[in-house]
Parts: structure tokens; C-alpha cells; sequence
């Protein structure tokens, strides 16, 4: 059966209120409306059009009801970018030590046109990825230690802002490290020609390019998701 | 009763009600009401947001099930973590009664003061 007008109506404004977190969104959509069609159905004239309004009424202001869920959901969103933007300092650690060993592996020596770009390159590539892991282990344990409050109020909302800040200062040095990490293993795939010893850096260094734009990515989104929750707020 | 007076103590009744099975939101309302005598008819949007903070604290899991008029629906069951808190709950709420019910007794019997 499907859900008749008012009901799919307030189901959409719920859904379209929490739209800065779409799993969310649905789920809850499909509970209100479930709730409001046994809501009516429960009534001794489920047909009568006062009694579908009734309901409704009964259940709230669709603005008011998603504001309730404000605190969690942000405080949700803000723990989700700390893990994922933790994972990709992880993946880019792994990417970058698997192709140092493998270096060493195949018995590739560095010329002395690597050498001398590594000697300028590696300290800002470390320094880089440092930041990135310091940022990332900074943001997860911020977020893990805040608690979302029951109503939503303005230090809570500087909180999120902080952390999603810390996430993109993640995402920024990942892609420094990440540029510094191209230049160095460019040059010396450059030099190697085709060379089936280079497959192993070329695909580690693709995986870089891919955690750290995702990352980015991935920040750049949550800020927008944050941004239109924060309207919710206001 | 008072709105505000229950919203502190939504997180018990809720789990109390699912100590019968399992149920989804409206049908936890429902039984708060039957249960509470009617007493306790809360306003019908507030239940959610209880219902997921108890999940996100591990008291709660749910599934979503087909009901029988083929809707989706969301169905909630009592963890033994809830059923642990549930029992920290009812041991609370006794001691509180119980004092309250011996303050409330006291001051019945006790005799008037006299300032002399």
C-alpha cells in the first residue's frame, strides 16, 4: 500500500530537513511514515481526513522533529571524516613503505639526479606526512571525547567546525605529501623508462593520488553536509 | 502527566516497554500507554530520537522487517546491555521512591513544632 499524500508529504519534509545525512534521512522517513500510516489505520475511521490530520498534528512539525536528531547526527558525521581521513594517512603510510622496501627489494639504487631531489624533497614529504598523522590522531581524539549534547547550542556547533577544520588540515598536508611523493618517484620512474621494476611504484604512487584526492574529497563534502545541518540549527 | 517529567526518565520507560519483545516505534508507544494506564501518552515524535540514542549506546538493536501491510518497518529489541541498564534503572528508581515514600511518610507523622 502505498503511503497516502499528507503522510508521504510529511515523510519528504523529514527526509528533506535531514538531507545533510542521507542514510538518516531515509531511515527515518520510512519509520515516520510507517508510524503515521498504523497511527491512522489504528483510528476507528482511518478514512476520515480530520483523523489523517489529527495524526499528523499529533506527531509534530516535521522541522522540529528533525532538529532532535541534530547533535548526533552532526557529531556522527564529524566522527565518520576523523576516521576516514585516519584511514587515508594509513593507506598513504602503507603505499609509501611498500615502495621503499620494494626498492630495496629489487636492488634499485638511486641516481644522483634522485638523490639530489630526494635530498630537497624527503624532508617535506616527511614533514608533510607528519603534520598529517599528528592532524589525524589530533581530530580522531577530539571528536572521540565530544559528547552530543541533547539540544543543539552555539559551542557545540564551534566544535564541529573545529573538527571538520582539523579534517581538511589533514586532507591539505595528505595532498602536500602526496605532490612531494609524485615529484620524487617521477623523477625516478622518469629515468627507469619501462621497466617492469616500476610497476610496484607506479601503482603505489596511483593509490596516493587516490586516498589523498578522496580524502579531500571526501572533506570537501562533509563540510557542505555540515554547513546545510548547521541551517537546520539556525 | 507532565511532559517535562517524563523526558527525563524516556530512556527507562522505553526500555521497560520493549521487556516484553521486541516492536517498532509506534507500537512501544502504544505500550507506554497501555502499560502506564494512560497515564503516560507522550507526544508522538519524541520517541525517535530516544530510540536511536539507545541504539547508538548499544541498549537497542534494530532490523527492518515487511509488516503485514507490506510497509517497511523498523523493529526494535532490548540488548543485555539494555537489559543491564534497564535493571541499573528500576534499582534506581526504588531507592528514589523509596525515599520519597519514607520523606513524604515522615512529614505525615511527623508532630507540628512549637517555637516556645
Amino acid at each position: 500500500m502505498r503511503p497516502r499524500e499528507p503522510i508521504a508529504e510529511f515523510g519528504s519534509a523529514v527526509a528533506r530537513e535531514l538531507s545533510f545525512d542521507p542514510r538518516l534521512a531515509r531511515r527515518l522517513r520510512a519509520e515516520v511514515e510507517d508510524h503515521l500510516q498504523e497511527a491512522v489505520a489504528d483510528r476507528a475511521d482511518p478514512h476520515d481526513e480530520n483523523r489523517l490530520a489529527e495524526v499528523i498534528c499529533a506527531f509534530g512539525d516535521p522541522r522540529a522533529f528533525a532538529r532532535q536528531f541534530l547533535t548526533t547526527a552532526l557529531l556522527s558525521l564529524a566522527r565518520r571524516a576523523a576516521a576516514v581521513t585516519a584511514l587515508a594517512v594509513i593507506g598513504m603510510f602503507g603505499a609509501m613503505e611498500a615502495r621503499a622496501a620494494w626498492y630495496g627489494w629489487v636492488n634499485w639504487p638511486a641516481s644522483d639526479h634522485v638523490r639530489a631531489a630526494n635530498a630537497i624533497g624527503h624532508p617535506v614529504d616527511r614533514f608533510a606526512f607528519m603534520l598529517a598523522a599528528a592532524f589525524a590522531l589530533s581530530t580522531l581524539a577530539y571528536v572521540i571525547t565530544r559528547r552530543a549534547p541533547a539540544h543543539f547550542h552555539a559551542t557545540f556547533g564551534w566544535e564541529i567546525g573545529f573538527s571538520v577544520k582539523l579534517n581538511a588540515a589533514v586532507a591539505l598536508a595528505l595532498m602536500s605529501a602526496m605532490a612531494t611523493e609524485l615529484v620524487l618517484t617521477g623523477v625516478r620512474l622518469f629515468e627507469a623508462g619501462l621497466d617492469a621494476r616500476a610497476l610496484v611504484p607506479f601503482v603505489s604512487l596511483m593509490l596516493e593520488v587516490v586516498v589523498a584526492g578522496g580524502s579531500l574529497s571526501y572533506i570537501l563534502i562533509m563540510m557542505s553536509r555540515c554547513s546545510r545541518a548547521l541551517r537546520l540549527a539556525a | 502527566m507532565e511532559g517535562e517529567m517524563l523526558k527525563g526518565h524516556l530512556d527507562m520507560i522505553v526500555l521497560a516497554a520493549l521487556v516484553g519483545g521486541p516492536a517498532h516505534g509506534y507500537g512501544i508507544i502504544q505500550e507506554i500507554k497501555r502499560r502506564s494506564g494512560g497515564a503516560f501518552d507522550l507526544p508522538e515524535g519524541t520517541i525517535y530520537p530516544t530510540l536511536h540514542r539507545l541504539e547508538k549506546a548499544g541498549h537497542l538493536a534494530s532490523h527492518w522487517t515487511t509488516a503485514k501491510s507490506g510497509r517497511k518497518r523498523r523493529v526494535y529489541k532490548m540488548t543485555r546491555r539494555g537489559e543491564r541498564a534497564l535493571s541499573d534503572h528500576r534499582a534506581l528508581w526504588q531507592r528514589f521512591a523509596d525515599a520519597i515514600g519514607g520523606l513524604f511518610g515522615e512529614k505525615a507523622r511527623a508532630p507540628a513544632r512549637t517555637h516556645s
